[in-house]
Parts: C-alpha cells; sequence; structure tokens
C-alpha cells in the first residue's frame, strides 16, 4: 500500500529511518571502543546475524543464568537477555517479552506444525521522538542447548506487529512457536530491521 | 456430459442384457479416448517417513525429500523398526521407492521447498534451519547431489524461507524474512548462484501484507510469480494481492490478469503454491475467513499472465504439479460441485488427492448452497477418475494426508503425512505410476458382505434385487453382472456404467419366471476395465 502513503508521511519516515541509522552507527562507534567484546562469544550460532555490524550474537556472561536477568535490565546489542528482561534493539526502542503463554498449538496450513507451543507476545516501546516504522519487524524462536530453530504457527494465533508505532506509544505482535514443553531455554530473536540491533531473549519459560 | 440414467429400473427377462451407461470422466483407461490417462491407484512400495514431507523433487531415478522428520524406514515396517536417521531431508529410488543410503545431509530446522540448478547439480534448499553439517546456513542453502555436501553457497535470510527458485544466473528466496544479506528485503529476494553472504541481488519487490508462499521462474529466467498472502505488491494491490508478476532486472510488478479472478490475500486466505511447465504457471490456495476467493487451484499463461482455467473445489488445496496433459493436486477437497466434479456430502467426505485435464472442458457455475466465493463462468478443467483413499497423520496436528505432489511422465508422487493409502500401511510419502509399469489391481471398492446385494420377492414368479454402486478408485467404468445360481452360468444382468464414482448409483434388476415357493440365489461382481473383480456375497430370495 506504498502508493497510498501520502508523501508527507513517507518523508517523516524516511527521516525516522535515516536517523535511526545514524544513532546506531553512532552507539556502535561509542558503545565499546576496545572493540566487539568476545568473552563467551559462541561459534555455534542459532540465531541470524544482526544487520548492523555484528555477525554473531554476543553474551556478556554464559555462566550465569540468563533467565535470572533483572527485569528492566536493557540489553546492549545482541546480548542475550533474560525472558523478562527489557532488552533495546535501538535508541529510543525498548521491546520486551509481554507474555508468554504455554499453549497447544493447532496447525492449519503447509509448513507449519502444531503440539505443545509458547504464543509470546512481543512488545516494543518507540521513544525515539518520531513514528517508529515495524513493517521489518520479524520474530524468530530456537529451543534446546543446540538452539534449533522452532516452527511457526502462525495461524493459530499469530498477530504480526502494526505498520507502525507513534511515538511515545508501544505497540505489541504475538507470536506462536511450536516448542516441546522440556526444551530448554527458549530463545526469542526480534528484528525491527531498519538497522536495529537483533535482540535475544533467553531464559526458561513456565509452562 | 452425456445424459446419466441415477437409478436403472429395468425389467428382463432371463435373457443376457447389456446396458452401458456413459458419463464424462477418465482414469487409467478412459473409455472417451480424448480424455489422458492418469496414473493408477496402485499404492507402490515407497520409503515412509516419521514426520511430513513438505516438497519432492525429482533427478533423474532419484527422488529429493525435504520436510521434517528424523527418520526413514522401509515401506511395510512398522514404526520404530528398520529406522534410518535423517535430518529433515533423504533421498530415495524414483523406481524401487528404496532409501538412497549415502545421501543424509543434517538441517537443524526444517526444510520446506527445494529446487534443482538448472544444471542439475545443486539442490537449493528452503526452510527454518540455520545450520546445515554443523556449519550455519541461515535458511538458504545448497547441496550438492554428487556428494550429498552443504556447498559454499549461504546467503543469509533474518527469518524463514517457504520457497526457493533457480536459474544459472539468480537463486530466488521468498518467505517470512525481511532482509537478505543483512539489506532489507520485502519477503522476496534475488540472490547470485554464488552467493555467500554479499552476493544480494538489486531486485527489491516491496511486499505488505502477508508473507510469499512460492517462488516460480519464467523459462528465460527474467520474470517471478510469487505467490503468498500479501495484500500488495510495489504499491499495488490488482495486481499484487496473493499473486505478483516481477521483472528479476528491476524489481518492478508486470501485468498479471489472472489477479483480477484469483484473490486470496491476508491472515486468512492465500495462494499456497505454484509450478510452472515453462508455457503456463499453476496456483493452488486456501481461503478460511472470506477475504480470498478460492481454494482450488488455476492455471495461467506466462505469456499474457491471463487465466486459463480455474478448478473452483472447496477444501484448501496446498499444492498443484502438472504432468503432459494431466494436472495433479494435494488438498482436502470435499465440494467441486461448481467445477463439474464431486458434490458435497453429509457427513463431509474428503479427497487428498484428484487429477483434473490440462486444458479446459468446462464452464464454472455458480455456487448457490453453500455461500462460497465463487467464478461461474470461469473456464474449468475436467475431473478424471482418480480418487485413492487417504488415511490422515497426526504429525502437524493439522489432521491432512497430503501436503506436496511432483510427477514426471512415469511417476506420480505425493508426499505429506498420512499413514495408509488405500488402507496399506504408508506413511509420509507414496509413488503412483503410469499403466504401461503400474500393478493395475486396484478394482471397485466394495467386496462381500461390504458390497450389501438386496433382494425381495414383490410377486409370484419375480425377485427384485438391488445392488448399490461400486465405483473403482482409477477407473471410471465398471460392468456390473448380476448371476443367478452359480458364477459358471451366464450373467443374468449384465450393465457396463462409465461414470464419476458419485454417479455410480444404486441399481435394481427384476428377474423373471422363476417357480413359486423356489429359493433363488444371486450375486453381483463388478468388473473393471482392468479385470478386477470384486464381489458380494450370495444372497436367497425366496419367490412367491
Amino acid at each position: 500500500m506504498l502508493s497510498h502513503v501520502p508523501r508527507s508521511r513517507m518523508y517523516v519516515a524516511a527521516t525516522v529511518v535515516a536517523v535511526v541509522l545514524v544513532s546506531v552507527a553512532v552507539a556502535l562507534i561509542v558503545r565499546d571502543p576496545s572493540g566487539p567484546d568476545t568473552a563467551g562469544s559462541d561459534s555455534v550460532v542459532a540465531a541470524a546475524p544482526s544487520a548492523t555490524a555484528t555477525p554473531a550474537e554476543r553474551e556478556t556472561d554464559p555462566a550465569a543464568d540468563p533467565s535470572s536477568a533483572d527485569p528492566g535490565q536493557p540489553t546492549d546489542g545482541n546480548r542475550a537477555v533474560g525472558l523478562k528482561a527489557e532488552a533495546t534493539s535501538a535508541p529510543g526502542v525498548t521491546a520486551r517479552l509481554a507474555k508468554i503463554d504455554a499453549v497447544q498449538a493447532t496447525a492449519s496450513l503447509p509448513g507449519e506444525v502444531g503440539g505443545p507451543a509458547l504464543e509470546i507476545t512481543v512488545k516494543v516501546t518507540n521513544q525515539t521522538g518520531k513514528k517508529l516504522d515495524l513493517a521489518l519487524g520479524v520474530v524468530n524462536a530456537y529451543y534446546g542447548p543446540e538452539r534449533t530453530p522452532a516452527v511457526s504457527v502462525a495461524s493459530d494465533g499469530e498477530v504480526p506487529f502494526p505498520a507502525s508505532v507513534a511515538d511515545g506509544t508501544s505497540a505489541t505482535g504475538v507470536y506462536v512457536f511450536q516448542i516441546p514443553e522440556k526444551a530448554r531455554p527458549v530463545r526469542v530473536e526480534l528484528d525491527l530491521g531498519n538497522g536495529a540491533d537483533v535482540v535475544v531473549f533467553k531464559g526458561r519459560p513456565q509452562r | 456430459m452425456k445424459p446419466f440414467l441415477a437409478v436403472l429400473a429395468l425389467v428382463a427377462t432371463s435373457l443376457t442384457l447389456v446396458t452401458s451407461v456413459t458419463s464424462a470422466s477418465a482414469d487409467t483407461a478412459p473409455t472417451d479416448p480424448d480424455l489422458p490417462k492418469t496414473v493408477s491407484a496402485d499404492v507402490l512400495p515407497t520409503v515412509q517417513i516419521n514426520g511430513v514431507a513438505w516438497k519432492q523433487v525429482i533427478v533423474g531415478d532419484t527422488v529429493y525429500v525435504g520436510g521434517n522428520f528424523t527418520s526413514a524406514r522401509p515401506t511395510g515396517a512398522a514404526a520404530g523398526t528398520s529406522e534410518s536417521a535423517r535430518s529433515h531431508m533423504l533421498a530415495y529410488t524414483l523406481s524401487t521407492g528404496k532409501l538412497v543410503t549415502g545421501f543424509a545431509p543434517k538441517f537443524n530446522g526444517q526444510v520446506k521447498d527445494l529446487a534443482l540448478s538448472p544444471d542439475k547439480k545443486l539442490l537449493y534448499v528452503a526452510g527454518g534451519f540455520t545450520q546445515v553439517d554443523g556449519v550455519n546456513r541461515y535458511r538458504a542453502a545448497a547441496i550438492d547431489l554428487a556428494t550429498g555436501k552443504v556447498t559454499s553457497f549461504r546467503p543469509i535470510f533474518n527469518s524463514t524461507t517457504n520457497a526457493v527458485a533457480a536459474t544459472s544466473t539468480a537463486v530466488f528466496y521468498g518467505g517470512v524474512f525481511t532482509s537478505a544479506d543483512n539489506t532489507a528485503r520485502t519477503k522476496v529476494a534475488a540472490v547470485k548462484p554464488t552467493d555467500t553472504g554479499t552476493g544480494l541481488l538489486p531486485m527489491n519487490p516491496k511486499l505488505a501484507g502477508g508473507n510469499v508462499n512460492d517462488i516460480v521462474v519464467s523459462s528465460d529466467g527474467t520474470k517471478i510469480v510469487i505467490g503468498g498472502a500479501f495484500t500488495s505488491v510495489n504499491g499495488s494491490s490488482k495486481p499484487g494481492y496473493g499473486l505478483a508478476r516481477i521483472e528479476v532486472a528491476t524489481g518492478t510488478s508486470l501485468a498479471l490478469p489472472v489477479n483480477s479472478e484469483i484473490r486470496n490475500g491476508g491472515t486468512e486466505a492465500a495462494i499456497l503454491s505454484l509450478e510452472s511447465d515453462g508455457t503456463s504457471f499453476y496456483g493452488s490456495g486456501y481461503n478460511y475467513g472470506g477475504a480470498g476467493n478460492i481454494e482450488g487451484s488455476f492455471k495461467a499463461d506466462w505469456a499474457t499472465g491471463k487465466l486459463t482455467w480455474l478448478e473452483d473445489c472447496h477444501g484448501d488445496t496446498y499444492a498443484v504439479w502438472p504432468t503432459a496433459d494431466v494436472v495433479y493436486q494435494a488438498s482436502h477437497k470435499h465440494g467441486c460441485d461448481t467445477s463439474g466434479g464431486f458434490p458435497e456430502t453429509n457427513p463431509r467426505s474428503w479427497y487428498h488427492a484428484t487429477a483434473t485435464t490440462q486444458d479446459v472442458r468446462g464452464t464454472n457455475t455458480a455456487d448457490d448452497k453453500y455461500g462460497y466465493a465463487d467464478h461461474p463462468g470461469t473456464p474449468r478443467p475436467e475431473f478424471l477418475e482418480w480418487y485413492p483413499k487417504w488415511t490422515n497423520g497426526t504429525f502437524t496436528s493439522a489432521k491432512q494426508s497430503t501436503w506436496t505432489v511432483t510427477a514426471n511422465g512415469k511417476y506420480v508422487l505425493f508426499g505429506g503425512e498420512f499413514l495408509k493409502v488405500n488402507g496399506i500401511a504408508q506413511q509420509g510419502l507414496v509413488r503412483f505410476a503410469v499403466k504401461d509399469i503400474a500393478p493395475n489391481k486396484v478394482g471397485p471398492t466394495r467386496k462381500g458382505a461390504a458390497w450389501a446385494l438386496t433382494g425381495s420377492s414383490p410377486s409370484a414368479g419375480k425377485a427384485t434385487l438391488k445392488w448399490p454402486g461400486n465405483p473403482d478408485k482409477d477407473n471410471a467404468t465398471v460392468t456390473y453382472k448380476l448371476y443367478r445360481g452359480s458364477m459358471d452360468s451366464t450373467p443374468i444382468k449384465t450393465v457396463k456404467v462409465t461414470a464419476p464414482f458419485w454417479k455410480h448409483a444404486a441399481m435394481t434388476f427384476t428377474d423373471t419366471g422363476r417357480p413359486s415357493r423356489s429359493a433363488q440365489k444371486y450375486r453381483i461382481e463388478a468388473v473393471d476395465p482392468l479385470g478386477n473383480v470384486s464381489r458380494s456375497d450370495w444372497v436367497t430370495v425366496t419367490i412367491k
């Protein structure tokens, strides 16, 4: 529906993208002057690489139980945070898993496999001062020590992010993934696109 | 269609009469020579899987299967016996159905689609995996068919890929993703065959409203058609609603008149599959909530983008495959009356594999019974008399049987999660073959007590026999023969019916001139054109 978007709005959106990109670039420069944090980095990476700079997800301390991360503790770049934590995907853009429900998902379309599943509500809060485009937002999930990619059961409850979220407000998307009941840990990966960092939530969901 | 008598009420003497009733239909031995032959309904032994197959590709005498499964076992083996570990991909021999033992690439997530490189040396793979053979491959990979190993091809997609298609210069991916090689791409992208993470091609159509489910590429490689749940492409929703034709060089949308008739998009309708035979492309869809208008399949012309025909059955159609003169569908069709096919029944009956002509044989009619979206006046193909029986699987929880169909000139291959075919245990994969190489042992369905011949004596000297129709899974023609006393005698009545299965109605026949108070026994026999015989039990009638 791009043709239906007024020029002024497209201009604003483009400006937001540009601002975000510049902000991310600045953040990358100032965040870690000593270079990438390689402590605890994994050579086996299941999560998609960030669209920005780092090709691999990094964790601050793999020895710590990620699920014990303090709620509200922001992430830095691609580091995994706890399932109840808040992550920052770009300056002024935070995300958290507002709800994780254990459900029995029923598949109905090609590519879907139902069964024990998690219905995950991802909440994105926009405090950039501008409207934030969410059209490129994707959510992936992985489970177990091998980071097995979870199969989406979108037809049983997925509600994608809205196309955008206004400044000062939040928007949610609901994503359903088939994940065996005993699989631990579970990783939920959010990529909002437009140069935002990929953020990863990791932990043991209550089921 | 020629007229057909739904119920035959025939009175005759004990002279043998042959009655012939014909209606348009076709099968392995069509009586109408103008109709193409289907494969037979014989279940050919095939390797089994413990999950679901999403796609099969035939390369010479080898079939490659991608899906969601962790083990394979021979035909006839019960689950848990004679298992061979596999990781969402396997290969089997087309002519034997046996697992290829040396081919076992390991995917850490499911495989959704496969595409052969034009030189037939590589199998491009799409799905949800992030590793192949222990190395990172972000939802795209290529397998070297000579070695069975993953190649250096490694484009990077940030979420699931559902579809892949390939030419010698580009590999096209479609799916859920919004970036390719770390660059924004909405649900569809093209990469170089040499891509190792930086080989993204410029093509960048802008999709909104839903994912891409399948892609086909024109024979000259300059255009692709995408199908999915999207509701606009490059700002347009007509074309661009569930279907779009895109110029590869520029990413711009091209005319696609078929999208004015075929409109599936949004969260409860989509185009689910696309295939191409070079001159035409074929698609199928589902429509659950009314945001779409087709659950069947269609054929359209590459040159013009116009609709050739529309198969308007109800019941989602998951995949379609064109052969030279027959088009096969994997679905859960339950009503096809607006396209000249079998009617809806109560309780509902499902048909998970169907076959239609390649050419136009009629016109779709309006649905005035069920309130479905319809397409009156549009061209339709003819249904061919080929209806294997499927037992649904449990793996995906979708309560389905077939999810994909593939064929060449000799074999038609269905994949999915079915547990049995025609009552024979055969999980997930099955082969069917053309008549020349098939056993051709499938006969009229009802036998013994299951084929209820009934008789009574309405008046002195007479016996009235009644029997249900006994259609065959792969032949429209069934010859019914009524015997009295002995199978060595000449049938007292022979009726040859050529009709689709739902028009093999019950028949009656009155035998006359029998001695009063005598006991007469009768038996009905059904014979298909290949000599397969099914018989009822003997029924005794005491004559008044």
